[in-house]
């Protein structure tokens, strides 16, 4: 019998938030990610606000973007995935 | 089948903010239908008794489920499901009732560690003491004039004691089982689900049922 997972703590959820909102988490982790959240008041609003921002950016698509601003944004993520 | 499910305040769904129909005038909510049943997915989310203490929020409503009944170790998944009374005793002091009951719990292994460390005056205090606006702070100086296994365990006591006392019984809870699981292993562990962590979840909803007279 394996370990159980440890639980999670609040910078794991924000690291995670995106992969549990696409449905993307094994069971065991979204079942600890989401026991956090619920008893969490700070996580429980960040998954809101992730939410919320999906919600409200569903419909931009990239044509809408100055492509001064696209290049901007392409860069610092790429910059970041290191 | 009748099961149990925690919302927020006006039977808003933990999580997905889904405000659900509420029962009226005698009569159960309407139903809640969804596609499918998938663990933390898709479907109604319920509890029976021994799920309640990872799901604790404001209001606590029985539930009655139909259709397919997807069940995990701490939730029940089915496809529809409706709201048909609300758990008053919950909200007129069960859930504070219960916050303080883990606390006492940590309290309570918080004074073993104490005796085990030798220190057997403050155990005996801190055993003795019930009183939610002393206990937190009482924990948290022993937490600071000891160490080891004694500094964790008052601190884990403090915590609970402190979450209890502000009205938070679902933390109070989840510190009272990670603190009967580091209390088992002797060490710190961050884990809710080793056994004595889930031995001691299985004690918080014993308590529920019998206090809210569940099932």
């Amino acid at each position: 019998m394996s370990e159980p997972m440890s639980d999670l703590a609040c910078q794991e959820i924000v690291e995670l938030v995106t992969e549990y909102l696409e449905g993307d988490m094994e069971p065991e982790r979204a079942d600890l990610f989401e026991q956090h959240v619920v008893f969490c008041q700070g996580c429980e609003v960040y998954l809101d606000q992730m939410r919320r921002s999906i919600a409200l950016t569903a419909d931009t698509g990239a044509d809408g973007v100055d492509p001064v601003v696209l290049d901007q944004l392409m860069a610092t993520f790429r910059s970041r995935r290191g | 089948m009748k099961a149990y499910k925690f919302t927020r305040p006006g039977a808003v769904g933990l999580l997905t903010g889904f405000t659900w129909p509420r029962p009226a005038a005698g009569s159960p909510g309407t139903w809640v239908e969804a596609p499918e049943a998938a663990l933390c997915q898709a479907g109604i989310h319920a509890c029976r008794p021994a799920h309640l203490p990872f799901w604790v929020a404001e209001e606590l409503w029985v539930v009655e489920l139909e259709g397919e009944v997807v069940e995990s170790a701490n939730k029940l998944v089915a496809r529809r499901g409706r709201l048909v009374e609300r758990v008053e005793d919950w909200s007129a002091g069960g859930a504070v009732e219960f916050g303080k009951d883990c606390a006492l719990r940590a309290r309570d292994l918080a004074a073993d560690a104490l005796v085990a460390a030798g220190w057997l005056g403050p155990a005996e205090e801190l055993g003795a003491c019930a009183d939610f606006e002393t206990l937190p702070q009482m924990a948290a100086s022993m937490c600071r004039q000891t160490s080891g296994q004694a500094a964790l365990m008052t601190g884990y006591a403090a915590d609970s004691a402190f979450y209890a006392a502000i009205g938070q019984p679902g933390v109070a809870a989840y510190v009272t089982a990670v603190a009967a699981g580091d209390a088992a292993a002797g060490q710190r562990q961050n884990c809710g689900r080793s056994p004595a962590a889930l031995a001691e979840r299985a004690r918080q909803a014993a308590w529920a049922v019998e206090h809210l007279d569940l099932l």
